[in-house]
């Protein structure tokens, strides 16, 4: 009847040691992000696709660089991959004749997932960020651009077969670019957000020219903006799109739904230096913005997707740059003319550079009112908003 | 029999605790709140270091929460607040609001003989007839300039977040 109390504490010990090992195995596999015995580790990756495009990469450089294939074991299964070095040595040549060579080409690649499909080949996607240095005047330059790898079992090593660019990458003219995007598995979020309306991105990239609107500074004065508007409240639509134009209905119906309960589909930057900007973004593309892809430094572009985003989709400075640069906007000189759709960004008295961005999503009785993140604030009235920012340097944005 | 039967029960037990201890801790967000996030630190420049100094002296705190009490009135527009300072100024003055929703925490607060400072962490919502939002503010930091005239205790200066 006895039992031994030794056996008891034992198996008892024995069940607290798996109950901490099963805690610690539930942890693991919380922050793992890889699956799959057999996966590629990172000086693998470098060794292979980083060989790979550093290759391609130095057909900007070097003229002497002709056969990307040379790189890897196996012929890499692409059609376009010839027509692809060839456009690229294209692109350095006329860049040559306009005065621009480039020197110091680096590229880096970062593993966002891995997987292995049914075939039994690895699928790997990766983010390129490459730069080059312009050699006339020490500039850098550079882009951003999702790949999505494919890998075959030879020998038990995995062997580079396919590249397919997610993205339109660098190394071409944009339009060019985008003849080289995979549109079959992978990234399809990647796909689909970096689609150019063909009514306006394409041909704009052609005659592309950066068409830079000054920055001017919008008075805070209203008395002497009453009845001198010549757009009504009614002249901006605030229901139908506007031929060319945007859904501002649909930016103030973004704004208002989430000024509290952010939307999870976008990441937060509330505690990374604001989440104003993004959320400014995040409405404006809910209200018609399309993405304009490219180097994610350059503020001629503007996108965002499932891990990473141009500088001025975040950042107040940049937004403004980009809604110059693009022709998106103009800008009005009176904060007091702003209407449903329009953004307003601010420069504190003693800052340096601009501090908020935020986008009416209200007017009544003459007075637009702002919904915005971090601090978060619904339907915040011009004259408040003036008394937020006593002494500071307002820029007005008509979308 | 009975205590071979509950000293197994007790060792589960606490297994389980520590389980439920190590998988909340592993799974979840820190949650300790850090208020002098960049923004804050970048508003409030120096000031924002108050902000790390927990005060724990009673009579500053009364001092401190009274201050907030009186804020809890004006945001929920029970009184106009004029004899409390620069409170007065979160007197939102608007025929239609017919509801308040109204959150008021201490951060902290730190005084000196008659001068201070108040931290606060508020959220005001207000609400029309038809329960529809009207206006709303969330987790707004501010800091309360106070200060301690003819016996009474007012706020001097308000710099909210913006």
């Amino acid at each position: 009847m006895k039992t031994n109390p030794k056996i008891n504490i034992s198996k008892l010990i024995s069940v607290l040691i798996i109950s901490v090992f099963l805690c610690s195995m539930l942890s693991i596999s919380v922050s793992a992000n890889t699956n799959g015995p057999t996966l590629l580790r990172q000086d693998q990756l470098d060794n292979t696709a980083g060989t790979f495009l550093d290759k391609k990469v130095r057909l900007m450089v070097d003229s002497n660089v002709l056969d990307v294939q040379k790189s890897n074991a196996r012929k890499l299964k692409s059609a376009s991959l010839d027509k692809e070095a060839s456009l690229i040595v294209d692109f350095r040549r006329e860049m040559s004749s306009l005065g621009e060579t480039y020197i110091n080409p680096k590229s880096e690649l970062e593993v966002i997932s891995q997987r292995v499909g049914e075939d039994g080949n690895l699928y790997v996607v990766a983010n390129e960020t490459t730069t080059l240095t312009i050699a006339e005047n020490g500039v850098e330059t550079g882009y951003s651009a999702n790949h999505e790898f494919v890998y075959s079992k030879d020998d038990n090593q995995w062997v580079l077969i396919e590249d397919r660019q997610l993205e339109p990458t660098g190394l071409l003219p944009l339009y060019q670019a985008e003849e080289f995007v995979y549109h079959g598995q992978g990234d399809i979020k990647s796909n689909k957000e970096l689609e150019t309306n063909p009514s306006s991105e394409s041909s704009e990239n052609l005659t592309e020219k950066i068409n830079l609107i000054p920055e001017i500074e919008a008075s805070i004065d209203r008395k002497n903006n009453i009845n001198k508007d010549t757009k009504s409240d009614n002249a901006k639509s605030t229901s139908l799109r506007a031929p060319g134009g945007y859904n501002y209905s649909a930016m103030a119906a973004y704004l208002e739904k989430y000024w509290n309960n952010y939307n999870k589909s976008y990441r937060d930057f509330s505690k990374n230096g604001g989440d104003c900007t993004n959320f400014v973004s995040q409405a404006l593309k809910a209200g018609g913005w399309q993405h304009k892809s490219g180097y994610y430094k350059n503020s001629n572009y503007w996108w965002y997707n499932s891990t990473n985003q141009s500088y001025s989709w975040i950042n107040v400075d940049y937004l403004g740059s980009f809604a110059r640069s693009s022709g998106r906007c103009k800008m009005l000189d009176n904060v007091w003319k702003l209407r449903v759709g329009d953004f307003l960004q601010v420069k504190g008295k003693n800052s340096s550079s601009k501090d908020h961005s935020m986008m009416v999503s209200y007017f009544k009785n003459g007075t637009p009112y702002f919904t915005y993140h971090s601090n978060n604030r619904y339907r915040r009235s011009m004259n408040q908003v003036l008394s937020d920012w006593p002494g500071g340097t307002f820029y007005a944005y008509r979308t | 029999m009975h205590t071979e039967r509950k000293l197994p029960v007790a060792f589960l037990s606490i297994s389980l605790c520590i389980l439920i201890m190590l998988l909340t801790s592993c799974t979840s967000n820190t949650n300790d709140k850090s208020y002098a996030t960049p923004k804050v630190v970048n508003h409030f420049g120096e000031k924002a270091k108050e902000l790390d100094r927990k005060c724990e002296d009673i009579n500053q705190l009364n001092i401190a929460n009274q201050l907030i009490s009186a804020a809890k009135m004006i945001f929920e527009l029970r009184t106009k607040g004029d004899n409390y300072g620069e409170l007065s100024q979160y007197y939102y003055d608007n025929p239609d609001i017919v509801k308040t929703e109204i959150d008021i925490q201490l951060i902290t607060t730190s005084q000196k003989d008659n001068t201070g400072v108040v931290w606060v962490q508020y959220s005001a919502l207000y609400y029309n007839q038809q329960n529809n939002l009207i206006q709303g503010s969330s987790e707004v930091i501010s800091r309360w300039e106070i200060e301690k005239v003819n016996q009474k205790w007012i706020v001097t200066d308000i710099d909210d977040l913006p």
